[in-house]
């Protein structure tokens, strides 16, 4: 049940149909706009 | 998979909701970056001693700091929305590692892997259905298993619980089972492909095909080496591709049994369950095929992907609350125990039989 719960509550999978951007969507998002951003040199050097 | 992660369903606005992640994606920094801050401390410390000691990689370091939060003091509720974004910065640091990969070499290692997919699946499942019927479960909680123990874990096996019309319960016994095969998958790997001194390729694809969860998957890849944590994602995400056929073919048999109205539009299902950061990846990786980045950048790229896997890693600590995996009886774990080691040793002599093809041994 409790993993239910997390599917349900945090993972919002159950609710991809209504809700207009999934979590996967979200992250290809996020990601190109960190590319978009190092690709025109407003974030500076990433370092590791 | 911990209770302790578990959030309230609110109605809070936008603005609010982002606010309240901010504490819990602190934690997932703060443990990942203590790994890092182990790692190279241990390092430094060999170093200026003149002492040989294990190179420990910050990804155990971060899952293991992870793990003794979540099973000592828990994780206090203002902490938890923010945790469970670890599947956020899996998928976002995937599709950024998308830059590591011509689009070419996607393709050729891609269709390597779905060969080996459908052979993987094919066994799974059918493998993961003897076993349910001969140790008694029930038919829905066995094709949940196989689902999960056949494509990705967790995320299957939620979206396939809607699809054939199952019990909570058992949904949750799938899960439990999975996760902690992953948690003991997670550490036995590494070892095992370091006693048979597997090729970080191979180490990577077997990773990939054998190990249920994403974010296990890469932390087993990662702890090899950086180089098979790359293939271990590729693999993976190949694997994940075909989450659809399989969840339609269930939905389908599950519909015929039970004598109710099948999905009627199977292209339309097929994309809903497609797992969409695939195109995100692919996209990345043709960007930088078309040289759309410098070098420097495509470092920077990377880099900001094992940022992202950082906090994955934490988060895979802790959201693995070992108590609550007991409570959920042996019988679905053992069915997931046999059916995993079978599935590893075929996965491990594919890659070993098609090495001299692949050259990855």
């Amino acid at each position: 049940m409790l993993c239910v719960d997390l599917g349900d509550q945090v993972m919002n999978l159950h609710m991809a149909n209504q809700r207009k951007l999934t979590l996967d969507w979200w992250s290809v998002i996020a990601a190109l706009a960190a590319a978009a951003l190092i690709r025109f040199h407003i974030l500076p050097h990433i370092p590791w | 998979m911990s209770p302790a992660i578990v959030t309230p369903r609110n109605s809070r606005p936008a603005a609010l909701r982002l606010l309240g992640l901010l504490p819990g994606i602190a934690l997932l920094a703060a443990l990942g970056f203590l790994g890092k801050l182990t790692e190279q401390s241990i390092a430094r410390y060999g170093k200026a001693h003149h002492l040989a000691l294990p190179n420990i990689e910050y990804v155990l370091w971060a899952i293991v700091f992870g793990l003794i939060v979540s099973n000592t003091i828990g994780i206090p509720v203002v902490f938890r929305a923010g945790v469970a974004t670890y599947e956020f910065w899996l998928k976002t640091g995937i599709v950024l590692l998308g830059v590591r990969f011509l689009l070419g070499d996607i393709l050729k290692l891609g269709s390597v892997s779905l060969a080996f997919v459908a052979v993987e699946l094919a066994l799974s499942i059918a493998l993961m259905t003897a076993l349910g019927r001969w140790l008694r479960l029930s038919p829905k909680l066995t094709s949940l298993l196989a689902i999960g123990s056949s494509i990705c874990g967790v995320s299957a096996i939620i979206a396939a619980k809607g699809a054939i019309e199952a019990d909570d319960e058992d949904a949750s016994y799938a899960i439990a089972a999975i996760l902690a095969l992953g948690a003991f998958s997670l550490f036995a790997f590494p070892a095992i492909g370091h006693a048979l001194g597997l090729s970080d390729h191979a180490f990577g694809l077997w990773a990939g095909l054998a190990v249920d969860n994403t974010a296990e998957a890469t932390a087993a890849g990662a702890l090899y080496s950086d180089a098979a944590a790359k293939f271990a994602v590729l693999a993976k995400t190949a694997r994940n591709a075909t989450i659809g056929f399989v969840v339609l073919g269930y939905a389908i048999y599950w519909a015929r049994k039970s004598h109710r109205q099948g999905v009627e539009n199977k292209a339309a299902f097929l994309w809903q369950k497609f797992p969409k950061f695939v195109l995100g990846f692919l996209l990345i990786s043709l960007l930088a095929t078309l040289g759309a980045f410098t070098k420097p950048q495509i470092a920077d790229l990377a880099n900001l992907s094992r940022w992202a896997f950082l906090l994955t890693f934490a988060g895979v600590g802790l959201q693995t609350n070992i108590r609550e995996l007991r409570k959920q009886g042996l019988r679905p774990l053992a069915v997931g125990a046999i059916g995993e080691f079978a599935i590893a040793g075929v996965t491990l002599a594919l890659i070993f039989a098609a090495s001299r093809w692949l050259g990855t041994v």
